[in-house]
């Protein structure tokens, strides 16, 4: 786009593209498509800065069902990531186990919404479909089957000597320099800090739900790994309590039809933060936009990481969320 | 004593179709597959869609294929992803060195026509515009079991053509 006034990333450059010919409407299944397995995330952070924008506030309803669909999607990315690590590792009975117990996530992602990883449920100010998931004793076993099955899978990363010793040690980043770089995600919080875009309290039902996020103080690609399989229990735990607590309401508010003013929206994924910008100028059409991925602005950690050689080097960034691993097949 | 070769005598062999053509279809060929699966720039999701395949949930080693990473072993090529002027080059030089009689499938509505990303400058509008495809296979992201099917299929044209193939030998 011409001016634009964010820096060309590589994601960033295909979604101004595609703003240009799109309206912002159509823009949500754009924003989805940016990042396969984390696209519930992308396309909620474009609406949030949408919404932002136009300054429309989303009914209650709307927020937990959101809240709910972000947590499985965020626990699907886990688990790819856990999988990813093991194989690197060598492990490949752990690699299998975190494999299968995704597709019992992405099968009630499918009861809910019909699609695996790319679900088309949020619109500009809400969602598109109602979920009742309390009336749904299937989905609520199902949820609790996987909490017992992930504890095993956490048994196996605690104690195993195998992860153990090739993973403690590895890749140590000191709290102090994760917060001079100020790193997100998985990169923070298992030197320490304990920051996470979801106590923001800027979208999702978060606060309703005593949202306090996982840390570790080790520093190094254990404690960083012991994050992730942390938070699919965890995430597992806020579905649960949220389908409980939903209130009844509408689900989607009455968005204008011409956008005007700016707005920056910043979503915890299961790498760290995303970023989405844009910009009206008075009609449908943004006049710019512009993406930040967590795996981008993570990147910049590498050269404070120690105590590692290039032959671990995709372990590191694996667990730092730079990289997802599905390059190296 | 060093021994230096001499790279400007060396002459370009062709293989013959003897030792290519003929061997390459044979009758026990499509009972086991060998997928090369190359992934262009892309959103990554039929990337993860197709390790799902390889996972315990889908399993297509139960099938007899297989994946693997080099392609002058490939039975099949499997191509998802967005293909732009980078890429075109890789997967011409892959394509290339395939056997011949290999299939070539197109996954995902990215690999098919371009997808959501037809309109965007540098993408090509699919992998057809590049190499020609046999089989293509809807979807965004595209299913495990849009994968298995097509790859099914690819067994399938592999099969008719050996059985032509053994016919037109004992003709002989």
């Amino acid at each position: 786009m011409k001016n634009s006034m964010f820096e060309t990333t590589e994601s960033s450059a295909v979604f101004q593209n595609l703003a240009e010919h799109k309206d912002y409407r159509q823009l949500v299944y754009a924003a989805e498509r940016m990042y396969g397995t984390g696209g519930f995330g992308n396309s909620l952070a474009f609406c949030v800065a949408v919404e932002g924008a136009c300054n429309v506030i989303v009914p209650v309803r709307a927020q937990y069902i959101r809240t709910i669909l972000m947590e499985l999607s965020m626990m699907q990315e886990n688990l790819l990531r856990l999988a990813s690590i093991a194989e690197a590792i060598g492990y490949d009975r752990l690699s299998m186990m975190c494999w299968s117990e995704r597709e019992y996530v992405l099968e009630i992602l499918e009861k809910l919404t019909g699609n695996r990883m790319i679900l088309s449920m949020c619109c500009a100010g809400g969602v598109r479909r109602d979920l009742n998931i309390k009336e749904m004793p299937e989905v609520m076993d199902e949820i609790d089957n996987i909490i017992i099955k992930t504890q095993e899978i956490r048994k196996v990363f605690e104690t195993d000597k195998q992860v153990i010793s090739r993973l403690k040690g590895l890749g140590y980043l000191s709290e102090q320099e994760a917060g001079e770089a100020s790193v997100t995600g998985p990169g923070a919080k298992g030197s320490g800090i304990a920051d996470d875009r979801r106590m923001l309290g800027s979208y999702g039902a978060y606060k309703y739900l005593d949202y306090s996020p996982v840390v570790e103080t080790g520093g190094d690609c254990y404690a960083r790994c012991m994050v992730k399989v942390r938070e699919v229990i965890q995430s597992a735990k806020l579905v649960r309590k949220a389908a409980e607590k939903m209130p009844e309401g509408s689900i989607c508010a009455q968005m204008p039809d011409k956008i005007e003013g700016e707005w920056i929206a910043r979503v915890e994924q299961a790498d760290g933060m995303d970023t989405y910008y844009i910009k009206g100028k008075g009609s449908a059409f943004l006049e710019d936009a512009g993406i930040r991925k967590a795996g981008e602005s993570n990147e910049k950690i590498m050269y404070r990481v120690v105590n590692y050689s290039p032959e671990d080097e995709s372990l590191v960034r694996l667990t730092l969320g730079i990289d997802d691993c599905l390059k190296e097949r | 004593m060093s021994f230096k070769p001499d790279l400007s005598k060396l002459k370009s062999v062709k293989p013959s179709a003897a030792s290519r053509g003929i061997r390459a279809v044979r009758s026990f060929r499509p009972e086991s597959l060998w997928v090369f699966h190359y992934d262009g720039s892309g959103c990554d999701g039929c990337n993860a869609e197709y390790l799902d395949c390889l996972s315990p949930a889908w399993d297509i080693e139960r099938l007899a294929v297989r994946n693997t990473g080099n392609p002058a072993y490939a039975d099949v090529l499997l191509v998802t992803g967005l293909i732009d002027g980078d890429n075109a080059d890789e997967l011409t030089q892959i394509y290339d060195q395939l056997p011949k009689g290999s299939k070539v499938i197109a996954a995902g509505a990215c690999a098919c026509t371009g997808g959501l990303f037809s309109e965007c400058r540098g993408i090509m509008a699919g992998a057809d515009s590049i190499i020609p495809v046999d089989i293509y296979t809807a979807g965004c992201a595209a299913r495990p079991e849009a994968f298995i099917d097509a790859i099914m299929m690819a067994k399938e044209q592999i099969e008719k053509e050996a059985e032509l193939q053994e016919d037109a030998d004992d003709e002989e």
